[in-house]
């Protein structure tokens, strides 16, 4: 476990997550270590499936920091992202003590931290010194708008204001990763907050590299097959989704477990499911996928 | 940018990044102070020597999109290499001989033995100007306020039209389940006590917008009318997408919804200039899925804006459109000519794409409700 202050460069970097079996290119791990030194958050945009919240769980290992991670979706609020009041709870002490209890005091006690549920972006400030947390903000395209506005304040100055307790600051900020699919734009003031990569799909070394890392029991030459065959698809027109690293990962794994050990138009019939998300684009390569399987790299 | 400061004692390495910046910001990127900063304490952190580090780091701080990321990158070859380079934002062709975004100024009393900096070297497209050649460009001339502000009412309608499925989002109502977090939170403004029950029930979930406006020739005499309707649909659709076609697509969303309407209209203009001519509406839809086919969902309305005339086959119109109606909510086909007297639509493309339609309206339909067709 390294602490990040102690970083020497973005060669460092792509060691460390090399060792969690993640490659980065030089790119990608200068802005991850740009990002832990200046102490702002990392916008991570990219295809789907291209490892964008694996740079959490990687970071989150390396560092050996608490991943907290927040998963936006349309309609996420405050209450579910900052922190809520334990309303139960503070009933219950409303009706045990309302007889022999002030009402000012009463009301201090009630609204204390000790009823106070915090939420992801609130624990992601309450992390201790020796060991910064990784805070995830996964998909944060998938929000509103409005909820954007809601993590400027967190974002820029690491601190959250609760109007019954105060401000709350984190003692040291935590490692920021916001990942987005791009399905819409972000404000300009949230993409100033942040420094920036792009993740896009791997080349063919890069892709062999990662798939010979994560399923080491593949053969050589088998896996060198299977990418050339997902370079391949991806350059295919007309698909509406393209088979991510996550895919093609999931893809290798399902043949190995079926003891496919060459790749033949039936075995890919079985399997393109495992690549290919999406019923028009199943439709599509029923009748092309073994035109692909011939064609040249 | 203090932490150059120690290995910058003399000020010349921020003083070029500083450079380097204002070029950037020549080449169309805009980088605020804030970025700059950043570059500033980063290239305390990585060597600056090193090429490909501080390329990177450039990338992480200046950079916020992949399209930024990719002239980025060309104006950082073009800044730092040195010697005689392309411009950076224009594709091939250009040259100059040396990477400033601003030309160096001739002093009036420069005498004939001064020397003097060598002019950029600089294409210029001939031609003769004639009375009955086309228009060139796309001159989006302002329309009324009040058409505006009534494009914006009916784009508001259509919207709220097309928002028919429930969503994840609770809002408070009179009928409806109970919302028993908040009946708890209003108990403890009377001591505990549950005076009122909350209720709630899902609200509806907006409609979103992706918009394919053609901008061919044809369309020409109706541009700004339609430029108008642009801006108010994405106006009013919070993930709304633009793409301008005639030939080929071009996305054009941050062109009209990063500015007010008329800086939104210079941007677009320029952004568009180069598309004219026919149209190919099948190809185009095409690119359109490749592109977007992630944005178009179960929420989203397709707003095709175009008179249907093509270039390409009619039946692939209908093809792609059959395509993507899978994917999207509803498709909506904004024809010039709807309201004109007489109107049928004849063009073979929009015939093929009649069955896949889920309304056939003219700009008009976007107006005041009593000028709509009902």
């Amino acid at each position: 476990m390294m602490d990040t202050e102690t970083w020497k460069g973005p060669e460092q970097v792509q060691e460390l997550l090399a060792a969690q079996s993640y490659i980065a290119d030089l790119s990608l791990a200068t802005a991850i270590f740009l990002s832990a030194r200046l102490g702002k958050p990392l916008l991570v945009e990219g295809e789907p499936g291209c490892g964008k919240t694996e740079i959490a769980k990687v970071l989150s290992a390396a560092t050996g920091g608490e991943l907290i991670r927040l998963q936006c979706f349309e309609g996420l609020d405050s209450r579910s992202a900052l922190y809520d009041w334990d309303y139960p709870r503070q009933l219950l002490m409303i009706r045990m003590h309302e007889r022999d209890t002030a009402t000012e005091t009463l009301e201090k006690q009630v609204f204390s931290e000790r009823f106070l549920q915090r939420g992801p972006l609130l624990r992601a400030l309450g992390g201790d010194a020796a060991h910064r947390p990784v805070l995830l903000i996964d998909e944060v395209d998938r929000a509103d708008e409005e909820f954007e506005g809601l993590l400027l304040e967190v974002l820029s100055d690491f601190q959250i204001t609760v109007p019954e307790i105060g401000t709350l600051r984190a003692t040291r900020p935590p490692l920021v990763v916001i990942t987005s699919n791009r399905t819409r734009t972000l404000s300009d003031a949230l993409k100033r907050r942040c420094l920036y990569a792009y993740v896009d799909y791997p080349d063919a070394e890069k892709e062999l590299t990662i798939l010979r890392r994560r399923v080491p029991s593949l053969d050589a030459a088998f896996a060198r097959q299977v990418v050339g065959f997902v370079q391949r698809l991806r350059r295919e027109p007309d698909l509406a989704k393209r088979p991510g690293v996550a895919e093609t990962l999931d893809w290798a794994a399902a043949l190995l477990t079926l003891r496919i050990d060459a790749l033949d138009p039936a075995a890919v019939a079985t399997t393109l499911g495992f690549l290919i998300k999406d019923a028009d684009d199943l439709e599509l390569l029923r009748s092309r996928h073994a035109a692909l399987l011939e064609s040249p790299e | 940018m203090t932490e150059s400061e120690g290995l910058d004692p003399s000020g010349a390495i921020t003083r070029r990044l500083a450079e380097f910046c204002q070029f950037v910001r020549a080449c169309g990127l805009p980088v605020g102070v804030g970025a700059e900063i950043d570059l500033g304490r980063a290239v305390g952190l990585v060597d600056p020597l090193d090429r490909p580090s501080f390329g990177s780091a450039c990338r992480a701080t200046l950079a916020k999109s992949p399209e930024e990321v990719e002239l980025l990158d060309r104006a950082f070859a073009a800044f730092w290499s040195g010697g005689t380079s392309k411009l950076p934002w224009t594709g091939a062709g250009t040259a100059m001989t040396r990477p400033s975004p601003v030309p160096p100024r001739t002093r009036p009393t420069d005498g004939p033995g001064s020397p003097q900096p060598e002019p950029p070297t600089v294409s210029i497209p001939l031609g003769r100007w004639s009375a009955s050649a086309p228009n060139v460009g796309h001159p989006l001339t302002a329309r009324p306020e009040k058409e505006l502000h009534d494009l914006r009412d009916g784009a508001r309608r259509l919207r709220r039209r097309m928002a028919t499925l429930p969503g994840r989002r609770r809002a408070r109502s009179h009928r409806g389940g109970v919302d028993v977090r908040d009946t708890l939170r209003r108990s403890l403004r009377y001591g505990g006590e549950f005076v009122e029950l909350r209720r709630q029930r899902p609200s509806l979930r907006r409609g979103e917008f992706v918009v394919a406006w053609d901008v061919s020739g044809s369309m020409r005499e109706h541009e700004s009318q339609f430029f108008s309707l642009v801006y108010a649909l994405a106006s009013v659709s919070r993930r709304a997408r633009v793409f301008a076609f005639s030939t080929e697509l071009t996305e054009v969303t941050a062109e009209v919804r990063r500015h007010r309407y008329r800086r939104a209209a210079v941007h677009t203009s320029a952004r568009i200039a180069l598309a004219d001519g026919g149209t190919r509406i099948g190809g185009s839809l095409s690119e359109l899925f490749d592109r977007a086919a992630t944005l178009l969902r179960d929420r989203t309305t397709l707003l095709l804006l175009s008179d249907g005339w093509d270039l390409g086959e009619p039946e692939r119109v209908g093809r792609e459109l059959e395509r993507l109606a899978r994917r999207c909510h509803a498709i909506v086909w904004v024809t010039p000519y709807a309201h004109t007297p007489g109107f049928e639509p004849r063009v073979a493309a929009l015939r093929s794409a009649l069955p896949h339609l889920d309304l056939l309206w003219g700009p008009e339909d976007f107006g005041p409700p009593s000028r709509a067709r009902p």
